[in-house]
């Protein structure tokens, strides 16, 4: 988590390699997308977020020039979204559920490809066997499409969207089906993406475990709207600093809820989970003075928890912090 | 996973753009390979031939269907072609967008800043290539039903053009109709649908499709307006200039689609087919509803059809209320008395109508009819016999003449009598008039040498079993170049493939033919065995024609059943003799054609020859033509040219023969 802050806080400003302002779409009375904005600067990744039917699909199609919006406009390496075909050379995209022609070979399917991108076909040929040792297919190059894995078809994938070295990749639920094993290999090979090529990355995505590893920024989606929308620091420090994870025997969830409610600095807990005991409780902290009061509010809960007898099977700071966050503020959107 | 990010420089891209392929190329490269070396186009083919094979054998079996005259077989094969052409090119059409949808690999192809409208054209383009291998598919079994009948080349000069321009428009149709859904199944619901409305006019019954609006229908319908320029062409020997105008149909509707996908359509080809949510979904309403709205609309089409025919036939009542009938007001000659022709072939010829009287004569109806001289026979259908059977004539002038050219298919074997009637047409409702006829044709058809469907069968079982092969071929070379990375030369292997089956399509096409070489005559009855079989046409000079004579069945009858016998001066003569006695008889004939003047010579050196020479000089000069000496059941054949015009007498040379009657005359008529 460290690097991408870094690189975040570098003193020259990378520069801006994906902007979009008031990107809106409907689908006849139905609004899809609604006045999104947001930029993203070179070698860093964006996580996009939201639950299904959010618009994320919308708004990749809509960046990546396959559906037109209803209003509104973004700019690729500059170049405006009036020119779909120039942003087309700058752009590489794994599209959701991306299909393949079963009877082609990975290198056929690559350079096949790299030609439609203008490169003679020897060049395109060589290229498709580079592209497929940099994602590791390099085994399978002239084997039939239809005998790859799932795993090496999102490899694939991934290698066709850099045939054009493009300046931004947009990657549609990359890792979709995928083991965990082949999960934590796609992410490294995104963020090598990132690094090495200098390119910005779209990263399409429902598993926040995932975007939290990989990402810079995030943007939430919801009902085709954006909820949240910074660096991943940012978003993260507006809300659930101050939230703390606690987790008992389900049977004495009303006996601990009683318990936390009279500890002084707790402003509210909620059961967020009553089969598996799971509860979150919210201290009573002004903004300013966060940090400092947080341990001794910690140790309180804690003592009274223990002193009650209520069986503790796990205790701490919110684990999956972007999960909070992304429950809460789609949670809010809806209400 | 290493070095993702080893080539950050972009490619200086004016170098690229000169190097590279345009972008049709590359798609249709693509596509073609697919398509043929994936297995998809090798399977229809192969599926296409069994079709082809089982419906040339079945013709050339079927006894009935057999009877189609060689011009007809050829014409039906070229319009089965067409119609799996089109139907092909549709198919793959009607997938070529759509079925990317729906396997999720279209929006690959929209990603890249390539030009929509070259995307469209490589696809159509790949679209078309099985045509060409159906057209030549059929070849083999065009030539063998054709039997050698010069309508071969026409068929296909004009079944390659107006294919051609039949599939380009269906392709763009169905890619057209795949532009605009989003799943195979739509598309080829509504594919299937536009192919079957545009199929059944031209199954409609024989009257629906002559009326006004039936023939203006066809005229419309791409496929119809070809078939029957088609069929006109090659089948009626009708010239190209006369039903040129058939060809506008097809010819705009290619043009229409072409534009329509090339120009119109192909830049806004988009990933999602409709437009919003509501429009797509209406749209996959109106599909569905469209499609199964065809096939209700054909099925209405044709009962309506058969109704209104039904309703015609009953329409005719006979008038009770005659009027007078008045001078007859027509003569009518014909220019051909008699011909003898095989089954399957054709007859001209002329008839005069003068207005003999003073004053112009009502318009003119003339009817051919046909009779059937053997009681047993079958009641001829002058429908099946002639394309134009009816022929309407304004009024004549006093003294004025007008002729008119007929047309008879020999369709059956048999004697038959041909004259035509012509009908003044009726003053009012409450006149008739009074029809005249011209004397007959005496038609004589001679069986139909048969198809030989065991020569047809090498063809039949071995193009689907070459085609068979070479796809599996096709796809083993494919699966060694995919598992084994030292498969070297697959591209050299295919084409080897590829000119393997059109080798040895050529090899079965040619020994087909050779085994149709010599025709197995048929024995209808005739005994005639078979010899030289020329083709016959009667009424032209140096044309052939076939003459037959027979014995009595009982050995003490001496004379000839046929004992008159003509033919045109300058024809070349195939006569056959048939000693229909038993065999038991051992009651010899022969038939002799002698010089006029010298029948006693030629009786007399025949005796002196005596029986060694079975009672024959050879050398006679007198003789003109002579068959061997025949036993009973026997028969021979011999082929002469006619002599000179003038009347010779045929005659037995076995001793007494003659002298007990055993003779007959020759006429060659002069021109």
């Amino acid at each position: 988590m460290s690097e991408p802050l870094d690189v975040a806080e570098a003193p020259s400003p990378a520069p801006t390699l994906l902007m979009a302002e008031n990107v809106r779409m409907s689908y006849g009375p139905r609004l899809a997308l609604r006045d999104l904005s947001f930029s993203l600067q070179a070698g860093r990744i964006l996580g996009f977020l939201g639950p299904n039917g959010a618009g994320k699909t919308t708004a990749i199609r809509i960046l990546t020039t396959t559906l037109e919006p209803s209003s509104g406009r973004f700019t690729v390496d500059g170049i405006s979204s009036d020119e779909p075909d120039r942003i087309r050379r700058k752009i590489g995209v794994l599209p959701e559920s991306l299909g393949f022609p079963k009877q082609m070979t990975g290198v056929e399917y690559l350079a096949f490809f790299g030609q439609l991108y203008g490169l003679p076909p020897k060049e395109a040929k060589a290229r498709a066997l580079v592209l497929l040792a940099d994602v590791g297919l390099q085994q399978r190059a002239t084997s039939r499409i239809g005998t790859y894995s799932h795993g090496m078809r999102q490899r694939l994938g991934i290698a066709r969207a850099l045939v054009n070295d493009p300046r931004v990749v947009f990657l549609d639920e990359p890792t979709l089906g995928l083991d965990p094993r082949g999960q934590q290999e796609l992410l490294a090979l995104i963020q090598k993406i990132a690094r090495e090529r200098e390119a910005s990355v779209v990263l399409c995505s429902h598993l926040l475990s995932e975007i939290e590893a990989v990402c810079d920024d995030v943007v939430i989606l919801n009902l085709g709207q954006v909820v949240a929308a910074g660096s991943v620091a940012e978003v993260l420090g507006d809300a659930q600093r101050n939230v703390i994870q606690v987790r008992v025997e389900p049977s004495s969830v009303t006996k601990a809820r009683e318990v936390l409610e009279k500890v002084p600095q707790v402003e509210r807990v909620t059961t967020t989970d009553e089969l598996s005991g799971q509860l979150a409780v919210e201290l009573a902290t002004s903004a300013d003075d966060a940090t400092p009061q947080e341990p001794p509010a910690r140790n309180a809960i804690l003592e009274a928890l223990i002193r009650a007898d209520v069986p503790i099977v796990n205790f701490g700071l919110a684990g999956n912090r972007l999960q909070e966050l992304f429950l809460q503020v789609t949670d809010e959107a809806i209400s | 996973m290493s070095d993702v990010a080893r080539q950050p420089s972009g490619m200086p891209r004016d170098a690229r753009v000169n190097a590279s392929a345009p972008t049709w190329w590359v798609v249709f490269k693509t596509e073609v390979h697919g398509l043929w070396v994936g297995g998809k186009a090798p399977l229809l083919l192969l599926l296409f031939s069994v079709v082809l094979g089982a419906h040339a054998f079945v013709t050339a079996y079927n006894v009935e269907l057999s009877l189609m005259p060689p011009k007809e077989m050829v014409y039906e094969t070229v319009k089965t072609a067409i119609a799996v052409g089109v139907f092909l090119g549709m198919i793959i059409g009607a997938d070529s967008l759509s079925g990317e949808r729906e396997r999720g690999t279209l929006e690959a192809l929209l990603l890249t800043p390539t030009s929509r409208r070259q995307i469209v054209l490589g696809k159509f383009l790949a679209a078309l290539t099985p045509w060409p291998a159906v057209l030549a598919l059929t070849i083999p079994y065009m030539t063998v039903l054709g039997q050698g009948d010069e309508v071969l080349g026409p068929a296909l000069l004009w079944g390659a053009l107006l294919g051609t321009i039949l599939t380009i428009a269906y392709t763009g149709t169905g890619m057209l109709v795949s532009f605009w859904s989003n799943t195979n199944r739509t598309s080829y619901l509504v594919g299937l649908g536009i192919y079957i409305l545009i199929l059944v006019p031209a199954q409609l019954p024989g009257r629906a499709q002559t009326g006004a609006a039936g023939q203006f229908l066809q005229q419309v319908n791409p496929l119809a307006a070809v078939n029957h320029f088609l069929s006109k062409t090659l089948v009626n020997n009708e010239t190209v200039e006369e039903w040129a105008g058939w060809l506008w149909s097809p010819t705009i509707f290619a043009l229409l689609v072409l534009g329509l996908l090339l120009i119109y359509s192909a830049p806004g080809l988009r990933l999602d087919a409709g437009r919003t949510g509501i429009v797509r979904q209406a749209w996959h309403r109106v599909a569905a509803r469209f499609a199964s709205l065809c096939l209700v609309l054909a099925v209405c089409l044709v009962a309506t059809t058969a109704t209104s025919t039904a309703t015609v036939g009953r329409g005719i009542q006979p008038d009770r209320s005659m009027s007078a009938v008045g001078e007859v007001p027509v003569e009518i000659t014909v220019d051909l008395a008699f011909a003898t022709v095989n089954t399957g072939d054709s007859i001209f010829f002329d008839t005069v109508l003068t207005n003999p009287l003073g004053e112009p004569s009502p318009p003119l109806i003339v009817a051919m009819n046909i009779i059937n001289l053997d009681q047993e026979g079958d009641v001829v259908d002058p429908e099946d016999w002639s394309p134009e059977r009816t022929q309407y004539v304004d009024q004549l002038a006093p003294g004025a003449s007008v002729t008119l050219s007929w047309r008879v298919n020999a369709i059956l074997d048999g004697d038959y009598i041909v004259y035509m009637v012509v009908m003044p047409e009726p003053a009012g409702r409450d006149a008739t008039s009074q029809a005249v006829s011209s004397t007959g044709i005496h038609l004589t058809v001679m069986p139909f040498t048969r198809l030989n469907p065991r020569g047809i069968l090498p063809l039949v079982l071995g193009a689907p079993l070459v085609l068979g092969v070479g796809t599996f071929l096709t796809l083993r070379i494919r699966r060694r170049e995919t598992e084994d990375e030292a498969y070297k030369a697959p591209f050299l292997r295919l084409i080897m493939v590829a000119s393997g089956v059109v080798l040895s399509m050529g090899l079965l096409g040619a020994f087909a033919i050779a085994s149709q070489s010599g025709p197995v005559a048929d024995g209808g009855g005739s005994g005639a065995t078979g010899s030289s079989a020329a083709p016959t046409e009667s009424g032209a000079s140096g044309a052939s024609v076939l003459l037959e004579v027979d014995t009595s069945t009982e050995p003490e009858d001496l004379f000839y059943v046929q004992d008159a016998l003509v033919a045109p001066a300058g024809s070349v003569i195939t006569l056959t003799f048939n000693n229909r006695t038993d065999a038991d008889d051992e009651a010899g004939h022969n038939w002799v054609l002698v010089q006029p003047g010298q029948e006693e010579s030629v009786v007399a050196n025949g005796l002196a020859a005596g029986d060694d020479s079975d009672w024959l000089d050879v050398d006679d000069p007198g003789i003109i033509a002579h068959t061997a000496l025949i036993e009973g059941e026997d028969s021979d054949s011999i082929t002469f040219d006619a002599p000179p015009p003038g009347t010779y007498t045929f005659l037995c040379t076995f001793p007494d023969h003659y002298a007990g009657g055993m003779f007959g005359t020759l006429t060659i008529e002069g021109n």
